[in-house]
């Protein structure tokens, strides 16, 4: 299984929404790190697994943006089917990413 | 050639402030100047405005509206005279949060070109929570050594980009304070961003013009910190109503049901407009879900405390946003090391 664990591989203090928005965005993260790894993961037919713990804390927009793009790049069913999310420290992070997948069909 | 009089410097005076005006220049005009004449003052001398503090100069229903009234009043006058002098002296009871608000307004003021002093609380308790703010991080003023090794601080920002590693440094310390030990709290950091990411997306309409001010007051005895967050932006209220939300106003009894219905995520479901915006929903589940208390918003012209259920319209409206919350042990757990 491909693995990011944010708080090491990418920010502890995760930014806002967009490159506008300052440092270490969601839209960072998706640029920088989560679509490749995710494509890797299809490629190599397995699940992407993403640790959500460790980090001071996301904003609603961090990942509000990352999975959103997610969801629009890949399609929101391939998206939410094939990432394996760990949030031990906030478990509503994970109910926030598939709100973020499915957003556009509301 | 012929000497310039006194009437004539202010004719130029008023002739200049207005070509000013005219060519759209927003330097601010200099009314002492003009209205100095030989003999009225000594040439070089400075008259402040004083204006004096409520008795109880805390953000606390009863005493917010003269809270309120007082800022409002700094500010009209201060833009007006351009030197006041803020007396604090018979101040018998302050908080945290009405010192951050103050301090906000004399920050935008001063970036204005308007001279400001003041004095302090006669009464000690007061005086020495003054000094253990951190208002006098950014204030020139003497604060006594038994208050200079104070946990409190004051954050603030000067553009867009805001200081997320202090901010966690001063979450950490909190929640050392209130739990014994040092350590993340991924909610209560959650909360502080949103806030100062509203202040920058809506708040204002310049992005030069950003300015918050984050107040967060240990008590070590109690176990509890206490969080005030200000900015002198346009308001959540006034953003909604030149947003999105100006064309279907009327789904909304009132200004306190536009804010109600704005943190308890209900903008969406009661007006079917999608709205990206979760910040203020984000603060608002924190609080439900018990990781912290006494959640109070002040902003424009409306005082929500949702602890105690009150929801008023104040009498002097709040030109920004301001909220107060607690953290202590009664609150849920969420510190990670």
């Amino acid at each position: 299984m491909i693995e990011i664990n944010i708080a090491k591989d990418f920010a502890e203090t995760p930014g806002a929404r967009l490159y506008s928005d300052g440092p270490k965005s969601g839209q960072e993260f998706f640029d920088v790190m989560l679509k490749g790894k995710f494509s890797e993961a299809l490629e190599g037919k397995t699940k992407l697994k993403i640790i959500l713990d460790g980090t001071d804390g996301f904003p609603s927009s961090f990942l509000n943006e990352a999975f959103r793009r997610l969801a629009e790049t890949f399609g929101q069913d391939i998206a939410w089917n094939n990432l394996f999310l760990i949030s031990n420290e906030v478990p509503k992070y994970i109910q926030k990413i598939k709100e973020a997948i499915y957003e556009t069909q509301k | 050639m012929r000497r310039i009089t006194e009437q004539n410097k202010a004719h130029f005076l008023i002739r200049s402030r207005y070509e000013l005006k005219r060519r759209g220049e927003t330097k601010l005009f200099d009314r002492q100047k003009l209205f100095r004449r030989k003999g009225d003052f000594p040439a070089n001398k400075i008259v402040y405005i004083t204006i004096k503090a409520p008795d109880r100069f805390k953000l606390e229903y009863d005493y917010c509206n003269e809270v309120i009234d007082f800022i409002s009043r700094i500010k009209k006058i201060g833009l007006r005279s351009k030197s006041i002098f803020i007396n604090l002296q018979d101040v018998i009871e302050i908080g945290e949060g009405a010192i951050a608000m103050l301090l906000s307004t004399t920050e935008e003021l001063t970036r204005l070109g308007v001279r400001i002093k003041g004095n302090k609380p006669i009464d000690k308790e007061s005086k020495d929570i003054l000094e253990k703010s951190g208002f006098f991080n950014y204030v020139i003023g003497k604060v006594e050594d038994y208050n200079k090794n104070s946990k409190n601080t004051i954050l603030k920002t000067g553009d867009k980009d805001t200081p997320r590693t202090v901010l966690s440094t001063e979450i950490k310390s909190a929640m050392d304070t209130v739990w014994g030990q040092k350590g993340r709290n991924p909610l209560v950091y959650s909360v502080a961003f949103e806030m100062m990411r509203n202040s920058c997306d809506h708040a204002f309409t310049n992005e030069s013009n950003i300015r918050w001010h984050f107040a967060i007051s240990h008590d070590d005895v109690a176990k509890r910190v206490k969080f005030s967050f200000v900015d002198n932006g346009k308001g959540i209220i006034n953003t909604f109503r030149t947003g999105f939300l100006r064309r279907v106003l009327n789904l909304f009894k009132d200004d306190s049901d536009i804010l109600e219905t704005a943190f308890k995520d209900g903008i969406e479901s009661r007006t079917g407009l999608y709205w990206r915006g979760k910040g203020l929903p984000t603060i608002y589940e924190s609080y439900e879900e018990s990781y912290m208390k006494n959640l109070l918003v002040i902003s424009n012209g409306v005082f929500i405390h949702f602890d105690k259920g009150i929801k008023t319209t104040l009498n002097v409206p709040f030109r920004g946003t301001y909220y107060y919350w607690e953290v202590d042990t009664t609150c849920k757990k969420a510190c990670f090391t």
